[in-house]
This record gives C-alpha cells, sequence and structure tokens, in this order.
C-alpha cells in the first residue's frame, strides 16, 4: 500500500506490505489493517487508488483484492 | 510525449515552442507560481509530491479530454516536483489555438482540473515547521528539513 504527503509523514514511510490478509479480503479490510500503522488516518479525508484507477466511495472499498495488487491512500489533491 | 513532471525550474519558453505553429493565432500561458503568503503566513519554499505514473496519466488524460473538447487546440502542461523557491513555476500550462477564445478556455479547463484532480500534493515550508494544503492536521515543527 503505497502512502503520500500528510499520510506518508503520519506512518513515517511511503509504502506498506500487508501479507496475512484472507483470501478475497477487500479494499476495506486492507485499510483496516493499515490503519495500526498510519496514526490519525481517519483524520484525513483520503480517497484510495487500485492498481493506478480512483475507486468510487463506499461500492469501490467493497472490492476484492488480488494477490499483488498496489494500492494508494491519496490525501486531498494539492497541486498547483 | 514528455513527461508532465520535472525536478527543476520549468522552462516555459520551452513549453510554448512546443506547442507553436502557423495554423494559430492565439497562444495562451498559465503559469502558477510559489507565493510567500499563505492565510496570513510567511512561506519560505513549496515542495511538491505525486503519484507518479497515476499522476502522468491523469494529465495526460485531462489534456486528451481538452483536445477531445476543443480540437483545434495544442496543448501542453509542466508540473514541478520537489523544492520549488518563491517566486519560481510551479506549474505551466500553454494552449495555442486559432483564435484567443479556445486558447483561453482550453487553458483554464487544463489548469482548474489538474489542480482537482491529479494526484499531487503541495507542502507549505514554514520558518517552523512544515503543513500539506489541504490536511490542516499534518503541521509537523520543524521546518529547515
Amino acid at each position: 500500500m503505497l502512502l503520500f504527503a500528510g499520510l506518508r509523514e503520519r506512518a513515517g514511510r511511503d509504502e506498506l506490505v500487508l501479507d496475512g490478509l484472507p483470501a478475497g479480503a477487500t479494499v476495506e479490510q486492507a485499510i483496516a489493517q493499515a490503519r495500526g500503522d498510519i496514526p490519525g488516518l481517519d483524520s484525513v479525508a483520503f480517497a484510495v487508488a487500485r492498481n493506478r484507477r480512483l475507486l468510487s466511495g463506499a461500492d469501490g472499498r467493497r472490492e476484492a483484492l488480488a494477490e499483488g495488487d498496489e494500492l494508494a491512500l491519496l490525501p486531498p489533491v494539492s497541486g498547483g | 510525449m514528455a513527461s508532465a513532471f520535472t525536478d527543476g525550474r520549468i522552462d516555459v519558453d520551452a513549453l510554448v515552442r512546443s506547442v507553436a505553429s502557423d495554423e494559430h493565432g492565439a497562444i495562451c500561458t498559465f503559469v502558477g507560481t510559489a507565493r510567500r503568503r499563505s492565510e496570513g503566513r510567511e512561506v519560505r519554499r513549496l515542495r511538491y509530491e505525486a503519484y507518479l505514473p497515476m499522476a502522468e496519466a491523469a494529465v495526460a488524460e485531462i489534456v486528451a479530454a481538452a483536445r477531445a473538447r476543443w480540437p483545434q487546440v495544442e496543448i501542453a502542461a509542466r508540473h514541478r516536483l520537489g523544492d520549488c523557491p518563491l517566486g519560481e513555476a510551479s506549474v505551466a500550462v500553454v494552449a495555442a489555438a486559432p483564435h484567443r477564445d479556445e486558447a483561453f478556455a482550453a487553458c483554464r479547463f487544463v489548469i482548474d482540473t489538474v489542480k482537482a484532480q491529479a494526484p499531487i500534493w503541495k507542502q507549505e515550508v514554514f520558518a517552523d515547521g512544515t503543513a500539506w494544503v489541504g490536511d490542516p492536521e499534518s503541521f509537523r515543527a520543524g521546518g529547515a528539513r
């Protein structure tokens, strides 16, 4: 799981490896497992990308993961 | 296609030349620059990061959407990553068109959509700490890093 900006700083690293997730685990379960490694995660309105595609809302977070998926947690963007 | 991102200064003149042609009668250039004041606080510099592969794709899609909407417009965009000193360009968008209306419209669409959608993040570096824009609880003491 890739972390950016304020989430990267909160975790103290830019990537988390989530092993031990059960087969068929969902995006939401992966986020739940990562929560312990990202202090203050719930204070940020972050979006989630799976394999570089933005997931939409609660439906997206119910998608089942496959081995090797690249998840990324994206805090509110502020380019420009 | 050239990357939409650079670690160094943005060469705005080169970006303009990349879209210029004698088919066009107008080139609109938007340059975003690093500002010293942010909500009353003094900023020392800006720092940018991106989810690079996704951000490259996002900018390419936004430019493609603009070209679909204004087919006669040539567009190029660059965003800086890493440190951006005050007064220097953090982003530039150029749009060349037969007439100015389409050039202005396409340029505006691209910069507005890149700012709203592309996975790019701006950190403000203050004298006493740093904060990510749009993430108010991200302030960390120690701006001299």
